[in-house]
């Protein structure tokens, strides 16, 4: 068998097992919710589900499609399939695969390519698993014992990751960000009082933002 | 309260939290198997191939640290059968405390310590599902089909347009997020505000002055968030 055979083959096998692993993989992430609902016997109603959803499409739609179509050169389809199941793709298992392929001097876009980067990514995950649960594990024996003033700074978790995560966006952007932000901030007040329902507020301001964005591009092109 | 800490810790939520876990390992075994085989089929040596693993496994050491302390922070608000389950599969750290505090705001509740509702505790299940579902099924069903819409991409648009418009998107979304952190009922909360300003001022000092420094680049999320937190809890 050559080498175009070879690689024939193991994309078609690939396929099936993706399509395959990725079925799994929805069922199981709805597994939890599934239980608690039935355990508890508080279950979202379908227009609760829906807002649910369509205030995480609001927050995070763009995404679902522009990182796996932005990723799979790099990727390829064996890793595109593990790489959306398991996560953390552009800051641990994309450096990983590149570094593979360096060592192995596998040209990007080659079959030895994807090959050698869905070998790293594989081994990228037992690192991670490993990590995430013997943290899991020894967090969870430590925090009964947490002094009360930690458990009083947990309060304060979301605006502290928030504020740092918009930092680091910042960092590559610092104009764009401001002007977000402080579209934000004045949609926070105005929307409500011209009639926008609290649901899309975030997809409203996300649109303005992205206005805001194509104008200053188009101002970056003509100058 | 301690209901919702009950369920949040139990066992049976441990078993079915596992089940995805269960996935992964079976997805990653299988197509590092198909890799393997298929690579030393085509004539990749084996002494390459064992080089790729050891490298892969060393590189993977400091990102997969770095998400450590968000992790600590997330089994805090979920419970750690929850936050084991979602740090393993698909949605950063960030995005899955993002997700829960949306998903906590439609059942009318709040990741705040001790204010999370039974109730909000069910709907962050149901949104961290279905909010995954949606890289799942592009990227996992999609997949096949990715490499056209890769084409396309870069023959219809500017690069430097795709850029601005995914980092517009994200500064919306965190934008929105963190002024709905800050703000509410149309007065400034001070002890949110001041927080969430520690951090981003913690967060810039990092990426620009220690820019050289790599270790504290990876931390440097977890560092901020923390100089932020505990500098309210003591001065608020």
């Amino acid at each position: 068998m050559n080498q175009e055979q070879s690689m024939q083959a193991f994309k078609g096998r690939i396929t099936k097992l993706g399509l395959f692993f990725t079925t799994l993989a929805v069922v199981a992430n709805f597994v939890p919710a599934v239980y608690v609902s039935t355990a508890t016997g508080i279950f979202p109603s379908a227009g609760q589900i829906l807002q649910i959803w369509i205030a995480a499409a609001a927050a995070f739609g763009a995404g679902y499609f522009v990182q796996p179509i932005a990723y799979f050169p790099m990727l390829g389809l064996a890793g595109t399939f593990l790489c959306w199941v398991v996560g953390s793709v552009g800051d641990l298992r994309l450096p990983c695969a590149v570094m593979a392929q360096k060592i192995t001097n596998a040209e990007q876009g080659t079959p030895k390519a994807e090959l050698v980067g869905t070998i790293a990514i594989c081994c990228s995950v037992v690192v991670s698993m490993a990590m995430i649960t013997f943290f899991t594990v020894a967090g969870n024996a430590v925090m009964p014992y947490c002094p009360k003033i930690v458990l009083k700074a947990l309060g304060f978790v979301l605006p502290g990751v928030i504020g740092a995560v918009y930092a680091d966006f910042c960092s590559k952007d610092f104009k764009l960000g401001i002007i977000c932000f402080l579209i934000c901030l004045a949609g926070k007040f105005i929307f409500p009082k011209i009639g926008v329902p609290s649901a899309l507020i975030m997809l409203v301001n996300i649109i303005c933002c992205i206005l805001a964005a194509r104008a200053i591009f188009m101002t970056m092109k003509k100058a | 309260m301690e209901e919702v800490k009950a369920i949040m810790n139990s066992p049976m939520l441990w078993v079915m939290s596992a089940v995805m876990i269960a996935v992964v390992v079976a997805e990653t075994v299988t197509l590092f198997k198909q890799s393997w085989d298929t690579a030393v089929e085509i004539g990749v040596p084996k002494e390459e191939l064992n080089a790729a693993v050891k490298s892969a496994m060393f590189t993977a050491i400091g990102p997969s640290l770095s998400p450590v302390i968000v992790l600590l922070a997330l089994m805090a608000i979920v419970g750690a059968p929850t936050a084991w389950m979602r740090m393993n599969d698909i949605g950063a750290a960030r995005t899955e405390i993002a997700m829960a505090g949306i998903a906590a705001g439609v059942a009318g509740s709040s990741l705040e310590v001790g204010k999370l509702t039974l109730m909000g505790f069910v709907f962050v299940l149901w949104g961290a599902a279905l909010n995954n579902m949606g890289w799942m099924i592009v990227g996992g069903f999609g997949a096949p089909l990715l490499g056209k819409g890769s084409d396309y991409l870069d023959a219809n648009f500017d690069k430097t347009w795709i850029k601005m418009f995914n980092a517009a998107a994200s500064f919306g979304l965190f934008g929105t997020l963190l002024v709905n952190n800050i703000v509410a009922k149309n007065a400034i909360k001070p002890a949110n505000a001041f927080c969430g300003a520690v951090s981003f001022v913690c967060m810039s000092i990092i990426s620009k002055v220690f820019a050289k420094q790599k270790t504290l680049q990876e931390f440097g999320l977890g560092i901020s968030m923390l100089i932020g937190m505990f500098a309210t809890a003591i001065l608020f």
